[in-house]
């Protein structure tokens, strides 16, 4: 399985790193990329199963992101992790696609359900 | 302090952000000014802006900011650099900034963290309505003004 994590924040990439590593994902082959534009770049070049995104970052937001995503016709899993679990993110997230959207600060049983329920749903769809 | 977030609901916010990040304890305490004359902080701001304008402020004694850091990265405080220290910093920054923007009624837009590094303690002017904690040793203080820009 192959995870993207955008964000901003060299430290919150770190931290998902290491929980994913410590939630039963440690076989997982995990990018990361530190604005969205450098996420696109990463996605066009090799297509990840799943993107952990924040939502609020320069330039390109999260959800900008994943539009673009979508625009490249490209058939990937989104999830949003972040500070602002305000309805006004949430709503156009969900619209949008994602998977799910996750509040940090996270418990690692938080991640890893929105993950696995995440991946489990792709590999039902017929 | 905000105007419409009581500031309990920050101080319950930092507390929970610091505790679940960190795994560091974190109490409230009263200012004390002897014990944070002579220390320099690290200080993150995000702003808001909106229906509720302001701005979202984090500080953190220089030592306790380089071991917040260590603990993010998963590694030793000695081994922390000033970059590290300040994105981590800003990333706490932004975790209560945007908790605390959940709170708001109606639409607003948060910014990304702005941090500086070694501020003394002389140089911050606190507000009365800064809320004030102890952490391993360190000192943390919080607060959420309105009409306080970048």
């Amino acid at each position: 399985m192959k995870i993207l994590v955008v964000d901003d924040s060299k430290a919150m990439r770190a931290l998902i790193r290491r929980t994913l590593r410590d939630s039963h994902y440690e076989a997982a082959q995990i990018g990361e990329a530190e604005n969205g534009r450098q996420a696109l770049d990463s996605i066009r070049a090799s297509p990840p199963d799943l993107v952990l995104s924040n939502f609020n970052m320069p330039e390109i937001t999260g959800l900008e992101l994943l539009e673009r995503v979508h625009e490249d016709g490209l058939d990937i899993d989104f999830g949003f992790i972040t500070s602002d679990e305000s309805e006004q993110n949430v709503e156009p997230a969900r619209r949008a696609g994602a998977r799910f959207v996750i509040g940090k600060p996270f418990t690692r049983q938080a991640l890893y359900r929105a993950v696995t329920e995440a991946t489990r749903a792709k590999k039902d769809c017929p | 302090m905000s105007g419409e977030v009581p500031a309990q609901k920050l101080q319950e916010i930092t507390k929970n952000v610091w505790s679940m990040v960190l795994g560091f304890r974190i109490q409230p305490v009263a200012f004390d000014q002897g014990k944070v004359s002579a220390q320099e902080f690290v200080l993150g701001k995000v702003t808001i802006s909106g229906t509720w304008q302001g701005a979202v402020t984090l500080g953190c004694s220089s030592a306790l900011a380089r071991r917040a850091a260590a603990a993010m990265f998963g590694k030793a405080p000695a081994e922390a650099d000033a970059g590290e220290i300040r994105d981590a910093l800003g990333e706490l920054t932004n975790m209560i900034g945007g908790n605390f923007k959940t709170l708001l009624k109606g639409d607003c837009k948060l910014s990304v963290p702005n941090v500086v590094d070694t501020v003394p303690f002389g140089a911050m002017n606190p507000a009365p309505e800064h809320q004030w904690f102890e952490c391993e040793g360190g000192v943390v203080l919080v607060n959420a003004a309105q009409g306080v820009g970048r």
